[in-house]
C-alpha cells in the first residue's frame, strides 16, 4: 500500500488553483486549495501536507507571512515549500532563501515543470533495498 | 587717456610747476643777485683797497713831508745841498710813486724880500725872482724843489700864498700843525701838454724850539711849509695798475675833490675817454678825509659779458626748470596712474559687487545647498537650501572642520546610504581624476533594481538619503576649488523627487510585468496542459474558456495601461477641447452603454438646460463609462446605478457628474487606494478588472483640472463624483504634477 502524497495550493487566483490542480491531480496525490493566507493555514494545520504551492501576493497575509507562521509550528517544518509568484526580484528570492524555501517558481511556468518539480520534492515511495549474498 | 567719470584732480601738478617755475625764477634771480652781490662786493673790497691805497699814499706823503719838517729840527738852516740829500735819499728807497716833487717854500716876510731875492740869486739863481709881483702882507717862495729839473724848474720861485686854493691849504696846514691837502688846481709844472689835474700837500715848519700851542703861536713861529706836488693821474697811476691787472677788468674810478660829483671838482677820471654812462650795479663811493679835505670817490665798473659771470644764475633757473618740469610731470604721471588705478578698481569692485550680488542671489534662489570651504578645511560659507534640506543650523555649520562635519552629516543619512564623508569623496574624486577607479556603482548592491538608482558613487558623485527633514536622496558632488582662501565646495542637490518619480515608475514597470504574468500563466499552463494531455470535451471547453477570458482580461490591461502612459505622457496635450453640453454627453454615454446581465441603464438625470464644461469629449466619456462600467461591476447583486448632475455654485465652481451605486461598497482601506494602479478591491477573483479603471478616470479629470471624489459604505454602495471647472479653462494647468499618481493626492 502506498500512502498518498498531499499538496497543498495557495492561491488567490482561481484559475491558476485550477491550473496546479488539473496538472498534478493524480492517483497518488491529495490535493487541497486555499484562497487566502488564512484559510491556507487552517488547512495545513489540518492536512500536514507533503508540498506546499505558495502564492505570494495573497490579500491580507502574504506568502512570506504565511512562511513566518509555518515556522513556528513543528509539525510543518518537514514540508516542502514552492513559493509561486510574479515576482523575480532579487530581494524576494534571497528572502525566500532566508526561510528555507525549498523552490521558487517564477510565473508563467510550465506544468510540466511543476510536476517535475513536486515529484521531487514529495516523499519518494520507500524502497527496501535487497544486497544479495556474492 | 583718462575715462569719464571724476575729473582727474591734476592741480597738483600745475601747482607744483607754478610753484617750480617761481621758485626757479626767484633762485634763479638770487643767484644772480649773490652772484652780483658777489661780484659787488669783490668790487668793494677792490675800492676799499683803493682807497686804503690812496689814503696809504697820502699819509705816505705826509710822512716824507715830515721827514722834511724833521730836517729843519736838527738844524737851524737846511740848505739846498741838504734838501736835495734827504730828497734823494727818500728817491732812492724808492718808496713813494706819484711824487711830482718835494720842496720847501719859505716864509718871507715883506720886509726881507728884496734880502731874500739877492741871496737866492746869490746860490747861483741869477733869474731868481718871488713870482707873481706885487704888493702883498705877505710872501712865501718854493726855494727848494726836488728833484730840480724838468717842470719842477717852473716852480722854482713861485708864491703859492697867492693863489687862493693853495694859500687855504697853506693856512690850513700852518693853523693846524698837521698837514694840509689843497683843493683842485693845476700845477705850475704844467707845460699845457698832456695837462692833469693837481694838487699839493703842505706841512707846516716851525722854528725850533718856538712854542706852537696856540694858532697864534703857530702863525709867529712859521718859517715855511714843506710841501709836494701831484700830478693827480701820477698820483694814482701806481695805484690803479694793480688793480686792472688783478681784477681783469676795467674800473672806473673818479675822484672828485669835495663832496660833489661836479666836472669842476674832477681830479682823477680814470677812463676819461670814454662817455659816462648811468651808474651800473657796481656803483659805489668812498670819501677820503685827509686831514679835513675830502675827497669823493666814486667807482663804477662797466657791466660787460665777463663782468659778471651770470652763468651760474643761468644754471641754476635751467636746472630749476628742469627740475619742476620734472616733478610737476611726475605729479601728473602719479595723479593720472593713480585716477587710472581708482577707476580700475572702482570697475573691478563694481564688478565683483556685480557678482557677488549675483552669487548672493543664485545661492538665495537656488534649492541647491553650497557649502564651502575655507584653506583649513572649515566651513566658511552655507547656502540657505543646506539648512533646508538637512536639518542643520547655518551658525552651528560655519567654522566646522571637514570631519565634524562629515559627521553631522553622516549621522543623518539612512545606515544604507550614508555619507562617506568630505575626504573619502575626494579621494575618489582624485582616484578617477587620475583614471584609477572605475566608473559604476560601487556599493554592492545587485545592479539589477530596474530603474532604481543604488546609493553609491560613480566616481564624482555620491548619493545620500536623509532623514532630518524628511527623506530625502540628496545627490552630493565635491569640487576642489583652485583659489588661495577657498580650498573645495561640496554641492547638495535634492533628487528626492526624481528618486522617487523612478522609483514609482520602475514599480509600476514591475507591477505591471506582474500583472501580466498573472493572466499570461494561466494561458501559457492551459495551452501545455491541452497538448500533453487528454482531456473529455466538456472539461476542454471549460480550459479553451479560461485561456479565452484570461487573453482578455490580458488585452484588456495592456489597452488601459497603454491609455494610460499616454495620457500621461501627453499630459492633456493632445486633448482636443471643446464646450460640452455635460447633459447631452450622459445621454450619449448612457445610451451606448451596454449593461452587464440586461440590468437597467443608468437612470439619467433630469434634464434642465445645457451644462458647459469644456472638455475633450472623448477622453469625458472615457472616464464616465469607465465609472458606470465600476458601478455595475462592483454591484453584483443588482440594485441601480444612478447618474446626477451637480450644478456649480457661486462658492463651488465646479460641475459634479455623480455615479451612484448600491453595491458592496468599499472599507476605508480600501477607499483610500482605490485609485492605485492594478489595486483591486475584489479579492476573490469573481470580479473581472485590470484595477486600472479608477486611475485612468482620476487621471482624466485632473488634466481637465478638476477633481475626483468617491464616498463609500461597506455593504451599501459607492459614490463617485466627477468634479469639473464649469466654463471655460485650459486643460493641463491644473493638473497635478505626479507620475504616478498617489492616493495621497487625491483629494477626496
Amino acid at each position: 500500500m502506498t500512502l498518498k502524497t498531499t499538496v497543498l495550493i495557495v492561491d488567490d487566483d482561481g484559475d491558476l488553483r485550477n491550473l496546479l490542480r488539473i496538472s498534478l491531480e493524480n492517483s497518488h496525490r491529495v490535493i487541497h486549495e486555499a484562497a487566502t493566507a488564512e484559510e491556507g493555514l487552517r488547512l495545513a494545520l489540518d492536512a500536514v501536507p507533503d508540498v506546499l504551492l505558495l502564492d505570494i501576493g495573497l490579500p491580507g497575509l502574504d506568502g512570506f507571512d504565511f512562511c513566518r507562521a509555518i515556522d513556528e509550528d513543528p509539525t510543518l517544518w518537514n514540508m516542502k515549500t514552492v513559493i509561486i509568484t510574479g515576482h523575480d526580484a532579487a530581494e524576494d528570492i534571497s528572502q525566500a532563501e532566508r526561510f528555507g524555501i525549498d523552490a521558487y517558481l517564477i510565473k508563467p511556468f510550465s506544468p510540466r515543470t511543476v510536476v517535475e518539480l513536486v515529484e521531487r520534492l514529495e516523499p519518494q515511495p520507500h524502497k527496501m533495498m535487497v544486497i544479495l549474498a556474492d | 587717456m583718462l575715462s569719464t567719470g571724476l575729473p582727474t584732480k591734476t592741480w597738483p601738478a600745475w601747482a607744483i610747476l607754478g610753484i617750480g617755475l617761481l621758485g626757479s625764477v626767484y633762485v634763479s634771480l638770487q643767484v644772480k643777485q649773490d652772484t652780483e652781490n658777489d661780484a659787488v662786493r669783490q668790487f668793494a673790497y677792490a675800492c676799499d683797497q683803493v682807497t686804503l691805497k690812496i689814503e696809504e699814499r697820502l699819509g705816505a706823503y705826509a710822512l716824507i713831508l715830515r721827514g722834511g719838517t724833521g730836517l729843519f729840527s736838527a738844524s737851524a738852516v737846511v740848505n739846498r745841498r741838504e734838501w736835495r740829500a734827504y730828497i734823494e735819499a727818500l728817491q732812492a728807497a724808492k718808496g713813494v710813486p706819484g711824487v711830482q716833487g718835494i720842496g720847501f717854500a719859505q716864509v718871507i716876510p715883506p720886509d726881507q724880500l728884496s734880502t731874500h731875492i739877492a741871496r737866492i740869486r746869490a746860490e747861483g739863481f741869477p733869474d731868481y725872482t718871488v713870482r707873481p709881483p706885487g704888493e702883498r702882507t705877505l710872501y712865501t717862495s718854493i726855494i727848494y724843489l726836488e728833484p730840480f729839473r724838468d717842470r719842477n724848474l717852473r716852480a722854482f720861485g713861485y708864491d703859492m700864498f697867492s693863489e687862493p686854493v693853495r694859500r687855504a691849504a697853506m693856512e690850513q696846514a700852518r693853523d693846524s700843525g698837521e698837514a694840509a691837502l689843497s683843493g683842485k688846481v693845476e700845477l705850475v709844472q704844467e707845460t699845457g701838454k698832456e695837462v692833469q689835474a693837481g694838487t699839493l700837500m703842505y706841512v707846516p715848519v716851525y722854528r725850533n724850539g718856538a712854542a706852537t700851542n696856540t694858532v697864534d703861536q703857530k702863525r709867529a713861529a712859521l718859517i715855511g711849509w714843506a710841501y709836494s706836488p701831484y700830478r693827480m693821474n701820477d698820483l694814482m697811476g701806481g695805484i690803479l695798475a694793480n688793480w686792472t691787472s688783478l681784477q681783469g677788468r676795467e674800473a672806473d674810478l673818479h675822484i672828485y675833490d669835495g663832496t660833489r660829483a661836479i666836472p669842476q671838482a674832477l681830479l682823477f677820471d680814470s677812463k676819461p675817454l670814454m662817455t659816462p654812462a648811468l651808474h651800473s650795479i657796481f656803483y659805489q663811493t668812498r670819501t677820503i678825509n685827509f686831514y679835513g679835505r675830502q675827497w669823493l670817490l666814486e667807482f663804477d665798473q662797466a657791466i660787460t659779458a665777463s663782468s659778471i659771470s651770470h652763468a651760474s644764475a643761468w644754471w641754476v633757473l635751467i636746472g630749476s626748470l628742469a627740475l619742476s618740469g620734472l616733478l610737476s610731470g611726475l605729479m601728473l604721471s602719479v595723479i593720472n596712474t593713480r585716477a587710472e588705478a581708482v577707476r580700475i578698481a572702482a570697475e573691478l569692485i563694481a564688478d565683483i559687487k556685480d557678482h557677488s550680488e549675483q552669487l548672493g542671489a543664485i545661492f538665495d534662489l537656488s534649492p541647491d545647498g553650497f557649502i564651502t570651504f575655507d584653506a583649513a578645511h572649515r566651513i566658511k560659507y552655507v547656502s540657505p537650501a543646506v539648512g533646508i534640506m538637512t536639518g542643520l543650523k547655518d551658525d552651528d555649520m560655519i567654522g566646522l572642520d571637514e570631519a565634524g562635519f562629515s559627521k553631522d552629516l553622516a549621522n543623518l543619512c539612512m545606515p544604507a546610504a550614508r555619507f562617506p564623508g568630505v575626504a573619502r569623496l575626494r579621494e575618489q574624486q582624485n582616484a578617477v581624476s587620475a583614471g584609477i577607479a572605475t566608473v559604476g556603482p560601487t556599493t554592492g548592491r545587485a545592479p539589477d533594481t530596474y530603474g532604481k538608482r543604488p546609493a553609491g558613487t560613480d566616481g564624482r558623485r555620491q548619493i545620500i538619503e536623509l532623514t532630518g527633514c524628511g527623506n530625502r536622496v540628496i545627490e552630493v558632488r565635491l569640487r576642489i576649488a583652485r583659489t588661495e582662501n577657498t580650498s573645495q565646495i561640496l554641492y547638495l542637490h535634492d533628487i528626492t523627487r526624481e528618486t522617487e518619480v523612478d522609483r514609482l515608475k520602475s514599480e509600476f514597470l514591475s507591477h505591471a510585468a506582474h500583472e501580466l504574468r498573472t493572466p499570461m500563466a494561466s494561458i501559457y499552463g492551459f495551452t501545455e496542459l491541452l497538448m500533453t494531455q487528454d482531456f473529455d470535451k466538456a472539461e476542454r471547453r471549460d480550459i479553451l474558456d479560461t485561456i479565452y477570458r484570461q487573453s482578455e482580461l490580458m488585452i484588456s490591461i495592456i489597452n488601459e495601461l497603454l491609455d494610460l502612459a499616454r495620457i500621461e505622457a501627453r499630459r492633456g496635450k493632445d486633448f482636443t477641447i471643446e464646450r460640452v453640453d455635460v447633459g447631452e454627453l450622459l445621454r450619449d454615454v448612457v445610451g451606448g452603454f451596454k449593461t452587464p446581465d440586461g440590468r437597467p441603464s443608468p437612470t439619467e438625470p433630469s434634464s434642465g438646460g445645457p451644462l458647459w464644461v469644456s472638455a475633450d469629449r472623448k477622453k469625458l466619456i472615457q472616464a464616465v463609462s469607465n465609472v458606470i462600467s465600476n458601478a455595475y461591476k462592483y454591484s453584483p447583486g443588482g440594485g441601480t446605478v444612478g447618474i446626477e448632475l451637480v450644478p456649480p455654485t457661486s462658492d463651488v465652481p465646479l460641475l459634479g457628474i455623480r455615479i451612484v451605486d448600491h453595491g458592496i461598497g468599499m472599507t476605508p482601506e480600501q477607499l483610500a487606494r482605490v485609485c492605485e494602479r492594478f489595486y483591486r478591491a475584489d479579492v476573490s477573483g469573481k470580479i473581472p478588472g485590470t484595477g486600472l479603471g479608477m486611475s485612468i478616470v482620476k487621471e482624466i479629470v485632473e488634466l481637465h483640472g478638476g477633481q475626483l471624489e468617491l464616498t463609500s459604505k461597506v455593504g451599501a454602495g459607492t459614490t463617485v463624483t466627477l468634479w469639473l471647472p464649469a466654463g471655460n479653462v485650459e486643460v493641463g494647468t491644473q493638473a497635478p504634477d505626479t507620475f504616478p499618481s498617489s492616493p495621497k493626492e487625491q483629494k477626496a
